[in-house]
């Protein structure tokens, strides 16, 4: 994330950091409490809060950048690059780091809800001789993920770095609308799916099979 | 208490019970049995009833969890600290007084070694990103079909540690005074890299929860008198949440330290301890040889699953769109092509499985299409990390 020359070091790696203390503390106090009231947020929904939690990262990026080029003293070139491309020295915005690491933090919380959600889901609805398979389709949308990147790349610099964040935040409001809409009928499924009896597969069931219809053919 | 339907009742009062009606019980009644006329609320699968109103707590977690967990953190220092300072290593040039690239100071300096610039260096970094996710999908058809998770882990910790050398090559300050040469070094470490992460990555996810001893959800009382669920969706979720911690402290670590490496030493160092933590991997492996859970491969599953979708489909498209959309969505779509609902002679040959694991594709189809509009959401993560 490029924040108008403010040291970037420190702010990239909040993003782990934040995860390491807010992980045991949703472990240890948060889902308790939230179990002894019978609250067992579903997967489905905690992936749905983790899509617009990401999305809200993204407006708050999107407001700090906007603050930052109304503030910088080269405008919509916060990062000193001007638009002929000489450089320029631009003093730092002063921005504290309280305000920037909101979107950090928040990044850091929807990959509690969706990405570590998409592990356990992955897990638990893969057939249990396909579980690896499902894990790397999981693995894959980031791939997919890296290829819009990709296409956005234009957008990623100044002076377009606040429609980046809002283009961005949108997409990930409509994903996470369209994944509710879509889904939704699997919620109320949650237990039923996991409880479903393991399958068998191999020549054992095939002979057994065999078995029944030639038995089953006998009687007719 | 006899009154009370849910109250529970364990083997003494049973007894009680048995002698104040004068009915004559079998000489030893053992918990077992208990189980076996229902009467004992412990160890049981829960009712309806109970799956909504009892509160619901996470199993134990045995210790060889966090071994696999350990491996996992060295792994993700070794990517995250080598991925770390690729765009520095690619991007910029290699300082004039410096051979290894360091700059001798984080906060004004620029480390650097190739000088390919912006755009080959934001090429390849996405390259690299986009290759380390899409050969998980070759890593896991590898395990689940023929070699299994753990054997498939350990020839993929091989070609990763290989790829990881093959970076400290394209890193040694003699090397990175031919730019083409280090280039051309680094770029196969990193396809390396990629296979290596591909067959670990969706291998590794599994093979963590399947160490959790309990399949089903069971109804326990605790000392206290509660009697709750111990759920073993609850269970893996602790476990993923402690896994992400343990990736994010080797993301961590890798990161804050090789930018430090690189700029104080050099990018040999930023490439070589990420090599030694992987090292790491296939020895706890070893040691987990005779103690973690396996799932044995069971041949072909992803080709009788693709047959299976094959044959759902059939009949059902047509080139009206709105029939199409009817005739995939009405109901029948996975129970139509159920082993039962074949004979012996128009079952296909390849249909060796029985209803119950179709059932579990009809699932698995549905996760993958959950997390299809993932994308997304990396992309609020990718430009929030980079």
């Amino acid at each position: 994330m490029k924040v108008g020359g403010v040291p970037n070091d420190v702010l990239t790696n909040l993003n782990p950091f934040a995860l390491i203390i807010m992980i045991p503390l949703l472990d240890l106090f948060v889902y308790p409490a939230l179990r002894k009231m019978r609250l067992n947020p579903t997967p489905l929904k905690r992936i749905a809060i983790g899509y617009f939690v990401a999305a809200g990262a993204m407006i708050w990026a999107c407001v700090i950048q906007y603050y930052i080029y109304k503030n910088s003293e080269c405008g919509n070139y916060a990062n000193g690059i001007m638009a002929d491309g000489t450089e320029r020295d631009c003093a730092r915005v002063d921005i504290s780091m309280w305000a920037q690491s909101g979107s950090y933090i928040l990044i850091a919380f929807s990959e509690i809800m969706a990405s570590i959600t998409s592990l356990e889901y992955a897990h638990s609805k893969a057939p249990a001789n396909m579980r690896s398979m499902v894990q790397s389709v999981a693995l894959f949308m980031n791939a997919i993920s890296s290829a819009i990147g990709f296409a956005l790349v234009s957008l990623a610099d100044d002076p377009l770095l606040v429609w980046n964040y809002a283009v961005v935040a949108i997409l990930a409001v409509f994903g996470g609308c369209m994944f509710w809409l879509q889904m939704r009928h699997l919620d109320g499924q949650e237990d039923e799916l996991n409880m479903l009896p393991k399958g068998e597969v191999g020549e054992v069931v095939a002979k057994a099979k065999f078995d029944d219809d030639e038995k089953s053919d006998v009687k007719a | 208490m006899a009154s009370d339907p849910t109250s529970v009742a364990v083997g003494d009062d049973v007894r009680a019970i048995a002698k104040d009606k004068e009915v004559t019980l079998a000489p030893v009644l053992s918990a077992n049995e208990d189980d076996k006329i229902g009467l004992s609320a412990d160890n049981r699968d829960p009712t309806e009833e109970e799956l909504h109103t009892l509160r619901r707590v996470p199993d134990k977690i045995p210790w060889n969890i966090y071994t696999i967990a350990f491996i996992e953190l060295c792994e993700r220092f070794s990517y995250y600290g080598t991925t770390a300072v690729f765009t520095n290593f690619i991007q910029q040039k290699l300082p004039e007084y410096s051979s290894t690239g360091a700059s001798y100071d984080i906060e004004n300096g620029q480390a650097g070694a190739l000088g390919l610039g912006q755009r080959t260096s934001f090429a390849l970094t996405t390259f690299n990103s986009f290759w380390q996710y899409t050969m998980p999908l070759f890593g896991a058809w590898i395990a689940d079909s023929y070699l299994g998770r753990y054997r498939t882990i350990g020839a993929a910790l091989m070609i990763d540690i290989l790829g990881h050398i093959i970076l400290i090559i394209a890193g040694l300050p003699p090397v990175i005074k031919n730019p083409n040469g280090s280039l051309g070094a680094l770029v196969i470490g990193i396809v390396l890299m990629g296979v290596g992460t591909g067959g670990f990555k969706p291998n590794v996810n599994p093979l963590i929860v399947e160490q959790l001893d309990l399949e089903r959800m069971i109804v326990r009382t605790l000392p206290s008198g509660e009697r709750v669920i111990v759920d073993p969706a609850a269970t893996a979720s602790r476990v993923y949440h402690y896994f992400y911690l343990f990736i994010n402290i080797g993301a961590l670590c890798g990161q804050l330290g090789m930018v430090y490496c690189e700029h104080y030493v050099g990018f040999w160092l930023s490439f070589t301890l990420p090599t030694i933590l992987l090292c790491f991997c296939p020895l706890v492996m070893l040691w987990g040889r005779r103690r973690y859970k396996r799932v044995p491969p069971q041949g072909s599953v992803l080709g009788r699953a693709t047959k299976l979708f094959l044959l759902a489909n059939k009949g059902r498209w047509s080139i009206n769109p709105a029939k199409t959309y009817r005739q995939l969505h009405d109901g029948t779509f996975w129970e139509s092509v159920k082993p039962s609902r074949f004979d012996a002679a128009s079952r296909p040959k390849w249909m060796d499985f029985n209803d119950a694991w179709v059932d579990e594709v009809r699932r698995g189809f549905n996760a993958c299409a959950v997390f299809l509009w993932y994308p997304l959401f990396w992309l609020c993560y990718n430009q929030s990390t980079s």
